[in-house]
């Protein structure tokens, strides 16, 4: 298949023939970026099982579920995919599914004002516009000018879906063949149905009209509303038509749908109807097909209506009708149509049966000198994860014990960006102060270089020199300028983070408790309003304030946390990897900065030595930051054996100053003295003794330790 | 056999007889064209602030043709040295005030002066145009503070002068805002003596219509092209630090014009030449194969 073809890479796993299915997370990162180019906007995945008709409408849920996508669009995505013999084309899949859901949002469906003209179709809205043509929304007052809104709201969404692929096709015309693909998927799909009714079969069928691959359902009682329908639908499918044009458009093939009864389709009517018969009929009456649009009003009118058989107070006229049948533009010959059963599904469309899929751990395996004899079996690492193993020093038995410890580094997952956003507004003076702090730094320091043929100004000495040579006969050099040039400020840093659980605990816990009456002789609001901040919370605004600050000075920085469980399970946690730029995307990941387990400290910092080693700046820093001593699952000989752990750490910080790293220590631990002075040695720490000012004092020592 | 001799065809101009001599095509965005004409009647100096390849330069050009043509019109001459020439210094962080200014060479047992371009431009009165003025260290572009204010003069310290700047003479800088921060920003001092033209990319049917003028490529190629710009700068701030530019899309645009497929050409022009980051690439290039069959 061509489209994507040349550009999407199959894994090794394929030409291996083992898999060709795709899980969703292993292109959810690839998917976000084109989606927000395509729309502009952050787009939030909601992996998990859904239905084609759950995906194509999923706009629409979201829209009828009061949560249009102002800021976020969510689509709905299936978490894995496996129907087709290739891994390309699985992929052009989810992209088509993707691209058809954040195109509601390109292409204004959610924009949709009940007052703005039609701009193809002569405007019926407002003659049926009566006393129910009134609402809150414009959608609701829409609906409401219909006897049965909800056909009505049904056969709007299919119609504005066939505008969207139109408009999806003729913008994105590399994505033409997936596109298609992915709607005879749906065809297929509903081809499988049972029990569906001839009228919800007509407005299934509405956007296979549009590809032309007619009649999954053969049922001749279905060909003419279709066709009538197909005049309509060709008037929409133009690059102008807006959502109102669709609305206009669905009046008309609403008029069409009532027309066609609402018996149940001939046993065997389904064009592959005998096999696989799912899903079954409530997936596409019921809630999952489409929500409804959950106006009060709505819903009373439909209760009142299905409880008394009343009519709305504004039918259409019959003018109305008649002017919408004058509008039927010829009917192609059905022989034509009844010839043409699932001519659209290629072989290639057809779903074929599961695959099995499994990531493989080993290619990511960057050291191959674990011992498994020696080893903690770890657990298969995730799709997303990375292993490394390092040696542990035994300080009992002076020695290395070789790949001891497995690192499992990820990349954080992405929350919001609202705590980041939220420090930066409650911190604002002090970001001001580290700002001004910061900007004081040289950013480049001069010096003056001599023997130029061009510079700044001549060099005395080096003018004199010349001339004494002139007049002794020798050729002058020209060579007497001065120069002053720029040495460039070039720091890489990496700021590890604690993730332990410990980080979990209150800053204010040893605050006394004020009895509620002793409140009120105190700022009460102040008090009760005071949030319970963790360490961790403390962590992760220095880490904001940090990032603001070193974006101005432009170094390059990394941001990593860890924790872990046991010497096999180390975790080992990017926030922000050196030379990553700086984004959103990582303001969220600082927002899921949390406490883990244990405090594996040796391990995480041979791995970000690791990383530092591959950076060519000419000054490295390592900036260790935590609560407490190290502590871990049996890091030593028990799981009390703090000496161990200590000297673990200071070795690993010592082999950092071996590879030209300079460490640092920062603890918030009060009782961090006792330790630190054996574990850091002639290696840089502080201590904070008011873990308040940690916000303050990190970027403050950076700024020392950078100069 | 005789050697021919070789015929260049390149064009050498002394600096300031550098005349924009044919209309430079462009098509103004706002007001821009309006603003500038005001400020040259008054002589008040201009800075452009944009994007990098979001037309600056050649607004510049555009604008020296005009303000040529009125020139031309006042004097009722139609020579070519009657018009205004455009002097461009590019700036740059090694860029110094002799540089600018002029410096003494040594000749034989002495020495000579020689103008730098500043100077070359006072005294002819021409555009002189300071490109990317944050790139030059502040130190420097302090000596165009008494040519960016009512004084509108040069002081020459090493040769103790003070110039008087030519009627016609008007000071032009640039900058990318995109590139601010802290190190690379212009002192108060200097950005308050300028007006300030703030340039965009343009919207996307104008600039489908400069694309398919420039490379000389159908409506449809040219709009595709726009619509790519369009969607990659849906990603500025997040996912790239410096967005596509109307320049790099031409170049695709130029590239399919000379037989290069549409999404080879969008690759090389518009994919790798804005980012390094792998995945971002690879975004991209799921936005080019959507774009371009």
């Amino acid at each position: 298949m061509s489209g994507a073809n040349d550009q999407i890479k199959q894994p090794e796993q394929e030409t291996a023939g083992s898999y060709h299915g795709i899980e969703f997370a292993s292109v959810e990162p690839l998917l976000q970026v084109y989606c927000r180019a395509l729309t502009g906007k952050e787009v939030d995945f909601a992996p998990g099982k859904g239905s084609h008709t759950s995906l194509r409408n999923a706009w629409w849920n979201q829209l009828a579920s009061g949560n249009p996508p102002d800021g976020h669009i969510k689509v709905l995505i299936p978490a894995s995919f496996m129907e087709y013999a290739s891994y390309v084309d699985n992929f052009c899949w989810y992209k088509a599914v993707v691209t058809q859901q954040v195109a509601h949002s390109e292409f204004n469906s959610f924009d949709f004002d009940f007052d703005k003209e039609s701009t193809i179709f002569e405007d019926l809205r407002y003659q049926l516009k009566g006393e129910t043509g009134h609402g809150s929304s414009p959608f609701e007052k829409y609906f409401a000018i219909f006897d049965d809104p909800r056909l009505a709201m049904q056969v709007f969404v299919a119609v504005e879906n066939v505008r969207i692929n139109y408009l999806v096709k003729h913008h994105y015309p590399g994505l033409k063949q997936g596109y298609r693909r992915m709607q005879e998927y749906n065809l297929l799909a509903l081809a499988r149905v049972s029990g569906i009714t001839l009228r919800r079969a007509f407005i299934e069928l509405l956007e296979g009209l549009e590809i032309d691959a007619i009649l999954a359902i053969d049922e001749e009682a279905l060909y003419e509303p279709l066709n009538t329908a197909k005049d309509v639908l060709d008037l929409l499918c133009t690059s102008s038509a807006a959502v109102e044009d669709s609305a206009e458009a669905a009046i008309r093939i609403y008029q069409i749908a009532l027309t066609v009864p609402k018996k149940a389709l001939a046993s065997g009517s389904g064009g592959y109807g005998s096999e696989n018969r799912e899903p079954n009929i409530s997936d596409l009456e019921g809630q999952e097909f489409m929500g409804n649009f959950q106006t009060d009003k709505i819903k009373l009118d439909m209760e009142i209506k299905a409880n008394t058989g009343q009519k709305s107070s504004m039918p259409m006229s019959a003018e109305d009708m008649e002017k919408l049948a004058n509008q039927k533009i010829g009917i192609t010959d059905i022989k034509d149509v009844k010839s043409l059963p699932g001519s659209g599904l290629s072989a290639a469309s057809i779903p074929r049966g599961v695959h099995v899929y499994q990531f493989s751990h080993d290619k990511y395996t960057q050291v191959d000198r674990y011992r498994p004899e020696d080893a903690v079996k770890p657990s298969p690492a995730e799709a997303d994860e990375r292993l490394s193993y390092y040696d542990e020093w035994d300080f009992r038995e002076n020695r290395y014990i070789s790949s001891w410890c497995c690192v499992r580094e990820k990349v954080l997952g992405e929350g919001n960006s609202y705590f980041y956003d939220k420090t930066l507004e409650n911190r604002r003076s002090l970001m001001a102060e580290i700002k001004r702090q910061f900007e004081r730094l040289p950013a480049e320091m001069l010096y003056k270089a001599k023997n130029l043929d061009d510079g700044d100004e001549f060099d005395l000495d080096l003018v004199i020199g010349e001339l004494i040579d002139k007049r002794a006969g020798h050729t002058p050099t020209g060579k007497v300028y001065t120069k002053k040039k720029k040495i460039q400020r070039d720091v890489a840093v990496a700021f590890l983070l604690d993730m332990s659980g410990s980080t979990a605990d209150l800053i204010n816990k040893n605050r006394p408790t004020m009895q509620y009456e002793e409140s009120f002789k105190y700022d009460f609001m102040k008090f009760v309003m005071q949030p319970r901040r963790r360490i961790i919370d403390l962590e992760k605004e220095s880490i904001v304030l940090l990032c603001q600050a070193i974006e101005t000075l432009g170094d390059n920085y990394g941001i990593y946390g860890f924790s872990g469980h046991g010497r096999a399970n180390v975790q080992f946690l990017v926030i922000k990897d050196l030379n990553e730029s700086f984004g959103e995307r990582i303001k969220r990941r600082v927002d899921q900065i949390a406490p883990i387990h244990g405090t594996r400290m040796g391990p995480a910092i041979r791995h970000t030595i690791a990383r530092l080693d591959a950076c060519g700046s000419s000054l490295k820093l390592l900036f260790l930051v935590s609560d407490g001593y190290p502590q871990d699952s049996l890091y030593g000989y028990d799981d009390d054996d703090k000496e161990y752990a200590i000297h673990d750490t200071k070795m690993a910080l010592m082999e950092a100053s071996q590879k030209n790293i300079t460490p640092f220590c920062l603890t918030v631990d009060s009782a961090g003295n006792d330790y630190l002075r054996t574990m850091c040695d002639d290696i840089g720490y502080e201590v904070l003794d008011d873990i308040e000012t940690l916000p303050h004092r990190l970027p403050m020592l950076y700024k020392k330790l950078s100069m | 056999m005789p050697l021919k001799a070789k015929r260049h065809d390149y064009k050498s101009h002394i600096i300031e007889e550098y005349y924009i001599t044919e209309e430079p095509f462009y098509l103004p965005l706002k007001d821009e064209v309006a603003l500038f004409e005001a400020a040259y009647a008054e002589r008040i100096p201009v800075l452009l602030k944009g994007p990098t390849g979001c037309g600056k330069t050649r607004f510049l050009e555009y604008m020296t043709y005009r303000m040529s043509q009125k020139e031309r019109k006042r004097k009722g001459s139609s020579g070519q040295r009657d018009g205004i020439p455009l002097i461009t210094i590019a700036c740059h962080e090694d860029l110094t005030a002799s540089d600018l200014v002029g410096k003494y060479l040594l000749e034989g047992d002495t020495t000579r002066w020689v103008d730098g371009p500043l100077t070359r431009a006072v005294k002819s009165g021409g555009i002189c145009y300071l490109d990317e003025v944050v790139e030059a260290r502040k130190d420097t572009i302090v000596l165009i503070h008494p040519l960016a204010d009512h004084r509108r003069s040069l002081y020459i310290e090493k040769k103790g002068e003070m110039l008087e700047a030519s009627n016609s003479f008007i000071l032009v800088i640039s900058y990318n805002p995109g590139y601010q921060s802290i190190l690379k920003n212009l002192k108060h001092s200097t950005r308050q003596r300028f007006i300030a033209i703030e340039f965009t990319h343009p919207p996307r049917s104008i600039e489908a219509r400069i694309i398919a003028h420039e490379a000389d490529v159908d409506e449809d190629t040219a709009g595709r092209l726009a619509q790519l710009g369009e969607k990659i700068r849906n990603l500025k701030e997040q996912d790239l630090s410096e967005v596509i530019s109307t320049r790099l899309l031409i170049y695709a645009a130029r590239m399919i014009r000379q037989g290069i497929p549409a999404r080879r050409a969008c690759e090389v022009a518009a994919v790798w030449s804005i980012t390094d980051d792998a995945e971002v690439q690879k975004s991209l290039k799921e936005v080019v194969t959507a774009i371009f069959e």
